[in-house]
Order: C-alpha cells, then sequence, then structure tokens
C-alpha cells in the first residue's frame, strides 16, 4: 500500500547518503506540514519552529541510520511529537479525557462550492461544533487520519497505543460527527430559520 | 471479486472506517476508481450509503495553519545555516585531535565555509547562471534599484532581483525574481528589437521591450499585470502557448492545475503597493474583491445586500494585506473577519 503522501523513495535515499540538495526538497516537503502539526499540538509558533529545526538538524547528521526507514513521513512525525510533547515545560499532557477541551483545535476548512447552499453552511457550523466537542486526542487522531491520511497502524504508533485502539478512537469520533451531519428534516428547518434570522439582522442592523 | 467481497454488508459508517475506502476518496488512483465502481455496479443498493460516506469524508476538510512559502524559504535557509555551523565545528573538533594540526584545521575550516557557500547558491534558483554579479533583497519595506542600461524595478518586501554580470552586453539583458517587483523597462540604447529585456519568474519568462509591469511570484501563482507598453509571456511549462499581453491585462499563471488566466482589471490596484498606498474613486467593493483573491488568495464573501456594489473612495494602506484590510475596515465602517482563507465582509 504505497503512502502518497510520503516523500519520493529516491530522494529519501538521496538524503540517506548525504545529498544536501536532497535534503532540501525533503525540507520543503516536510516542514509546512510538521508545522501544521505541531502548532496545534503545543499552540506555540516559537516552540514548533525550534522543535523542528532541532529535529530536522539530527536527521541530517544521523542520516547514515536512517536508511532504512520506510515510511519517513511516519519516523520524523512520531519523532516530532515526541520532541515536541515531551519537552515543553508549561504543556498540559494530552490526556483525551476531557471533553470541550480546546486544545489540538481543528477548524473546518470553508468550502466555497458548498457554502453556496445554506444548508451546507447550517451543516458545516454544526459539525465545526460537534468537532469542537471531541476530546484533544480525537481530534488529534481525526487530524491524523483524514488530514495526514495516516493509516491506523502509524495512527496506533503517533499516539502510543495499539492499531485496534487507534481504530476505536477514530470511530467513535466519526459517530459523534456523524450525529451532525446525518440528514434531519428538524434540524434543516431549525438551520434555515437560524439562517433567515440571522440574515434579517444582519440587514436591519446594515 | 464479487463473491467473497467484505463490503456487501457495510453501512455508511463502516464505509467511513473503512482505510481503503477513506484512501479512495481523499486520493481517488484509477485502481481504486475501478474497484468501487465495479463495487457500486455490482451492488445498486449501497449506492445511497456509498455516497453519504464520501460526502462525510470530504467534509471533514481542514484549514492549514501551514506557513507561507517565504517563512519555509526563511526557516530552510536558517536550518542549512545551523547544519553548516555544526559541520565546521565538528571539522575543526576532529582537526584538533589530530597531533600538531593548527594548519589542517584552518585548512579544513576554510574549505568547509567554501563548501556551505556552494551548498547554499547550488540551492538559489540562480545556480544555473554561475556568473551572477549582483543580487538585491528588499529585506523589509520596499526598494527602487536603478540596473545598468537604466530601467527601473521596484522591489516588495521581501523580493529578490537578480542579474548576471555581462548584464547589457551583448544584446542580453535578463533578470531573475523572486517576491513581487514593478518593472520600468527602458528602451535599450540600439535597437530594441536586438535586446529584449527578460524575467524570468517562478513559473514563467517575460520578454520585453520598453514597458512597466508588475509581477506577483506568490505561492503557487505568478500573476503579470500589463501598465503600459507591450510584453509577451512564455511559461516555462512547455505545453501552454506564450501569450501577448495589452496594458490593463492580468495574466494568471496557478501552477496546481496549469492553468493561464487572463482578464482586464484595473491595473492601479495591483501597482499601488509600490507607492504603499492606492488613493481610490469610486471604485466598486467587487473589484477591490477580485484584487484581494489574485494577490494574497484569500477569498472575499459579503454578508448583507449591496456591500459588493458599495463604491470605494479615499487613500488605502497597503503595505501588507493586514494594513489594507485594517484600513478598509476602517473606511467603509465594515468589520472583517477570516475563516481560514475566507474573508468576510459584514457591514456593521
Amino acid at each position: 500500500m504505497a503512502d502518497t503522501k510520503d516523500i519520493d523513495h529516491g530522494c529519501w535515499e538521496q538524503f540517506t547518503a548525504g545529498d544536501k540538495s536532497a535534503y532540501t526538497v525533503l525540507y520543503r516537503f516536510y516542514y509546512p506540514r510538521l508545522y501544521n502539526y505541531g502548532i496545534r499540538l503545543c499552540q506555540d509558533a516559537a516552540w514548533t519552529e525550534d522543535c523542528i529545526q532541532e529535529l530536522m538538524t539530527q536527521i541530517w547528521f544521523k542520516r547514515g541510520m536512517l536508511g532504512r526507514v520506510e515510511r519517513p513521513t511516519s519516523y520524523l512525525f512520531v519523532a516530532f511529537r515526541h520532541r515536541i510533547l515531551k519537552t515543553h515545560a508549561t504543556l498540559p499532557l494530552l490526556t483525551g479525557l476531557a471533553g470541550g477541551d480546546q486544545s489540538f483545535p481543528l477548524e473546518l476548512a470553508p468550502d466555497e462550492l458548498l457554502m453556496d447552499q445554506e444548508q451546507e453552511t447550517g451543516r458545516h457550523v454544526y459539525l465545526q461544533k460537534a468537532l469542537d466537542t471531541l476530546t484533544p486526542r480525537q481530534r488529534e487522531a481525526v487530524f491524523l487520519k483524514f488530514y495526514e491520511e495516516m493509516s491506523y497502524e502509524e495512527i496506533s504508533s503517533m499516539l502510543d497505543i495499539s492499531t485496534k485502539a487507534a481504530y476505536k478512537l477514530i470511530a467513535r469520533a466519526i459517530g459523534e460527527l456523524r450525529v451532525f451531519s446525518v440528514r434531519h428534516p428538524v434540524l434543516d428547518v431549525l438551520l434555515s430559520l437560524g439562517w433567515f434570522l440571522l440574515m434579517a439582522q444582519s440587514l436591519l442592523i446594515g | 471479486m464479487a463473491k467473497s467481497n467484505p463490503y456487501v454488508d457495510f453501512d455508511t459508517e463502516d464505509f467511513i472506517r473503512d482505510e481503503s475506502f477513506q484512501r479512495w476518496v481523499l486520493s481517488p488512483e484509477p485502481q481504486s476508481q475501478r474497484f468501487w465502481d465495479q463495487y457500486l455496479q455490482l451492488h445498486p443498493g449501497q449506492h445511497a450509503s456509498v455516497s453519504e460516506a464520501a460526502a462525510f469524508i470530504r467534509r471533514l476538510k481542514f484549514s492549514s495553519h501551514g506557513p507561507s512559502l517565504v517563512e519555509t524559504e526563511a526557516s530552510l535557509k536558517r536550518q542549512l545555516d545551523r547544519i553548516a555551523a555544526q559541520e565546521r565545528e565538528q571539522v575543526i573538533r576532529e582537526g584538533r585531535l589530530r597531533r600538531g594540526g593548527t594548519r589542517r584545521v584552518l585548512a579544513w575550516s576554510a574549505a568547509a565555509v567554501l563548501l556551505g557557500a556552494l551548498c547554499w547558491v547550488g540551492f538559489s534558483v540562480f545556480s544555473v547562471h554561475g556568473s551572477m554579479l549582483s543580487s538585491v533583497t528588499a529585506v523589509d519595506g520596499i526598494k527602487t534599484i536603478v540596473l545598468p542600461d537604466s530601467s527601473e524595478v521596484v522591489l516588495n518586501a521581501h523580493a529578490e532581483l537578480s542579474w548576471p554580470q555581462d548584464f547589457g552586453e551583448r544584446g542580453g539583458r535578463e533578470v531573475w525574481l523572486q517576491g513581487e517587483a514593478y518593472f520600468h523597462v527602458k528602451h535599450s540604447a540600439g535597437s530594441p528589437a536586438t535586446a529584449p529585456f527578460i524575467v524570468h519568474a517562478q513559473d514563467l519568462d517575460i520578454a520585453v521591450l520598453g514597458t512597466q509591469f508588475n509581477v506577483t511570484n506568490g505561492p503557487g501563482f505568478t500573476n503579470v499585470l500589463l501598465d503600459k507598453g507591450r510584453i509577451r509571456v512564455r511559461l516555462d511549462d512547455s505545453s501552454l502557448n506564450s501569450r501577448e499581453l495589452v496594458p490593463g491585462e492580468l495574466l494568471r499563471y496557478t501552477a496546481a492545475n496549469h492553468r493561464i488566466a487572463v482578464r482586464k482589471v484595473m491595473a492601479e490596484l495591483y501597482t499601488s503597493w509600490k507607492d504603499s498606498k492606492m488613493t481610490l474613486d469610486q471604485v466598486p467593493m467587487s473589484k477591490l474583491a477580485e484584487m484581494i483573491q489574485d494577490v494574497y488568495g484569500d477569498s472575499v464573501v459579503f454578508a448583507g445586500r449591496g456591500l459588493a456594489d458599495y463604491k470605494v473612495s479615499g487613500t488605502l494602506q497597503v503595505t501588507n494585506e493586514e494594513a489594507l484590510l485594517r484600513t478598509l475596515a476602517f473606511v467603509l465602517d465594515i468589520r472583517i473577519s477570516r475563516a481560514g482563507d475566507v474573508l468576510v465582509f459584514t457591514a456593521k
């Protein structure tokens, strides 16, 4: 099963052989993704940047030992997560027990095509609310699954749990999110009513 | 396949949870496409569940907190400097371990410095041209450069312009650009036709006779706006034909889908950054929104009727997007909020 979100295998091999231009390709490929993930984990831009730089320095000097890494993405993300969480002094551990905890924020990207339909806009709002009520750990798992497109196995090594537990974690999150996306006539009516009121209000004030 | 197909009894949620189903929805490939097409043909009753599951997965699209292209390049540079410094240290340490290594240490560290420098040059876009003489970067703020042929270039913040040692000789006037710049190219002293001025941008080249135009190398796109004169734009992507622009036209190349689009715009909205401000007289909001989309990549949504047709007059700060939006909100007395790369303009 080829992972499309892994860096090209040839590039990884060239880098482990000491090719610096392959290393810059690697850096450009992973930096934005690690950043996008790290900033959610610790919500500290400077810390995220430091951790990436330290990790990437380390892999350059340890490159000789990395030739056997089969999944660069997994390898880097696992190492990165450890670095961010282990050494950050003030970061609360993501135990994932508390719902409503706002760490690991996950915002839906507005879909311009769908947003034209009022019903879809309402659904968007509700799905976002549902995402906000997930536990941080569920949000993280959902992010790794549907944004980073990692396999259950990769997620299990990321979160240091069994593959089965990773599957369950995500299945449960999906179940909770689904409540808000299943077609529901009453919900639809309420939503469009809500939007009507909102529009009317903005028109009156405007 | 049909007989032992494990998906026969799947309901919507089973599909959502299934790894190969997810993969098909998120990154479809011919093979998975064939598989699921065939599956649906054999099990037409599953159509509703499959499309509901796919729609659910597609809705889970998250905004990125990723850094911009410029930020990534800056981080990469810091990283390479850091590695080069550590490598120098390492070489020096190893040198000291050898007996009487002072001279050798010096030789080694010089080599390391040289190596570092070579590597860095190697990474830059300009590596093709060994004899690059001058390179000017506008670190912050706007900078005006006069080239040897007295053509003027105004660089926007973070932009970088380079040109070779033999610029203007042997009939060649070529420059390389990163970031955004406004060009005022002078007719060359000789016959203009023999000395074209060429701007190499991120995804395309621009061949020029005396003219004024604006180039923006953005993340994933390159904009060329012609103010005066005539230019021809050649795309790096050889499957696309070159285009000639007339004044007031904006050519936009989008890297993701290899598309070029040419359309008429209000040129002054796209070039006013070089004066740090734009003076507007009865400009419709929709035109401003179009410019914000083209230049900053954010789409604008108007909440409230009539806002799009609102005419804007006044002087706006345009040193960056934030300043522009702040002044816009103030001038129009509206609220501007952001959701990812969508800006919502709401009447107060």
